[in-house]
């Protein structure tokens, strides 16, 4: 986020290096987690065919508008990470370039169901804090245990498969709603 | 132009091959992976910067500026594994383990050296504990520089295991979950099984053969031509390694079933290691008692050994007590395995 420091006026805050390295540093603590949530969530926009590593880069940087960027010689080795821990595999095109297309694995959708639900949940939690205003769409319910986030629309549920939270209370008063 | 990118490019995966660490370039179907993505992603981002639609050696370079240097490339690549007081937490319990077999394995041998010293007399060097202290240290020192160069390297314990070791594990796990045996509580993975019931059946079968020989002593012309005093000290040796080859062979009968009884098993054998070692000591101390034997024509002669040869009986039988001692860690080592399969 903080770029182009060399065009910044002299006495902005940001001139500071005592200033600036405090505010990269948070930056780069927070961006951690949440590059790891983005990316996954894109892989799993592409279920069927898979979504190489430039293309992921692509579309966060046009998801984000630019906000969030993985520095690009970071992107690779935090899928191989995310490989190595099961969350997601990779098949190699067998044609052409020597090109790598990553897939959720069953383990990887369900642990992204569970980090969006506590990333919203948590973002909500702190609204108040920050003073924004967070809305949770209709179609989908957070287990009130360990903040799951679970699909309505396509799941017959009645506990939560992540902590085994019996949700019917929860369903009942949505059914209300 | 189009052969200038191409260089442009093999020089730079060609730099950033040999920055990356050994547990990716040992395996080269992985490094092929890696290497290929990160060119795929240069030719992509080059393609982009281009005016022209396709790779020039200018927005070759700049693709690679964007990607960074080879050094910070590799950098992230090792970045693996949970900090944990400068070792990973990945590699953690294997450092822990390697502590565990080599302080026993050290405080054997010092104790037989501390041991060895006083029955010969030397008392000065028994009582130098400055060296048994420097020995303990040095110990410590190299295992954890170990370790921490492998953790900022980024292994994992994986890593430190062959192919066909890592395939040999997956179809050891397969039939441990086929013979439901639990998973590590500390891993969550499948344990194993512990117990290979036919090598215990062939192990404990040959080791009960050589007790056998040694208790009943039968082999005509051969043991009576030894000394009365050796061949009791064989006889005892005999007796514990009867009890021993019995004890395998139950552990075979048991299989990968009732925990604590191959623990009891295993303590078992630690006293029997401990009777051991009386009896290797009166034969250090009396190295005379040792036969050699030779053949004299159609004859096999059996005599007192050679001054020449005491020497030499006596470090062989000093390395044999050494291991003795040593195996006892493993039977440590092997009791709190076991308590994992405790379900």
């Amino acid at each position: 986020m903080i770029k182009r420091v060399k065009e910044l006026r002299p006495d902005a805050d940001i001139a500071s290096p005592k200033f600036r390295k405090f505010l990269e540093k948070f930056e780069s603590e927070i961006n951690r987690g949440i590059s790891t949530l983005c990316v996954l969530s894109i892989i799993s926009r592409y279920e069927e065919k898979g979504i190489y590593g430039y293309k992921i880069l692509k579309v966060l940087e046009e998801e984000t508008d630019k906000m969030l960027i993985i520095e690009e010689g970071t992107l690779y080795p935090l899928l191989k990470n995310l490989e190595r821990d099961g969350v997601i595999n990779s098949r190699k095109q067998t044609t052409g370039r020597r090109r790598k297309y990553y897939l959720l694995t069953d383990d990887g959708k369900k642990i992204l169901n569970y980090l969006t639900g506590y990333y919203s949940k948590l973002t909500k939690a702190i609204s108040k804090l920050v003073d924004i205003t967070v809305e949770f769409k209709n179609n989908y319910l957070y287990c009130p245990m360990c903040a799951n986030k679970i699909d309505l629309s396509t799941e017959d549920i009645r506990f939560c498969s992540v902590c085994g939270y019996n949700l019917e209370q929860e369903l009942k008063e949505r059914r209300k709603e | 132009m189009e052969d200038e990118v191409e260089k442009i490019f093999e020089n730079y995966l060609k730099k950033i091959k040999q920055k990356l660490p050994d547990w990716l370039t040992d395996d080269k179907e992985e490094l092929e992976g890696v290497l290929g993505e990160l060119e795929d992603h240069l030719r992509n981002k080059a393609e982009e910067l281009s005016d022209i639609g396709h790779p020039t050696p200018q927005s070759a370079r700049l693709a690679i500026a964007h990607l960074g240097s080879p050094s910070s490339i590799a950098k992230e690549y090792k970045r693996r594994g949970t900090p944990h007081i400068y070792i990973t937490k990945e590699l953690w319990p294997i450092y822990k383990k390697v502590l565990y077999i080599v302080f026993p394995i050290l405080a054997s041998l010092l104790t037989f050296s501390i041991v060895f010293n006083l029955f010969t007399g030397n008392f000065e060097d028994a009582a130098n504990f400055i060296q048994y202290y420097t020995a303990f240290a040095s110990a410590f020192l190299i295992i954890t520089a170990i370790f921490v160069v492998l953790s900022m390297e980024g292994y994992f314990p994986e890593d430190l295991k062959s192919k066909t070791e890592k395939r040999v594990e997956e179809k050891e796990r397969v039939k441990g979950k086929n013979m439901g045996l639990p998973v590590s509580p500390e891993t969550g993975e499948q344990l194993k099984p512990f117990v290979k019931p036919i090598e215990k059946f062939i192990g404990g079968a040959i080791i009960m053969v050589i007790a056998m020989m040694l208790i009943t002593q039968f082999i005509p012309g051969f043991f009576s031509q030894m000394d009365f005093e050796f061949r009791i000290i064989l006889l005892l040796f005999g007796v514990l390694i009867l009890i021993d080859s019995i004890t395998t062979i139950i552990r075979g009968l048991l299989g990968n079933t009732r925990v604590y009884i191959h623990q009891i098993i295993q303590e078992i054998n630690i006293v029997l290691k401990i009777l051991a070692i009386p009896l290797c000591i009166i034969l250090i101390l009396n190295p005379e008692f040792f036969p050699v034997g030779y053949w004299e024509g159609a004859e096999f002669i059996i005599s007192d050994i050679p001054e020449v040869l005491v020497n030499s009986f006596s470090i062989t039988m000093i390395v044999l007590t050494v291991i003795l001692i040593a195996s006892i860690a493993e039977n440590v080592y092997e009791i709190i395995k076991l308590q994992k399969y405790k379900v």
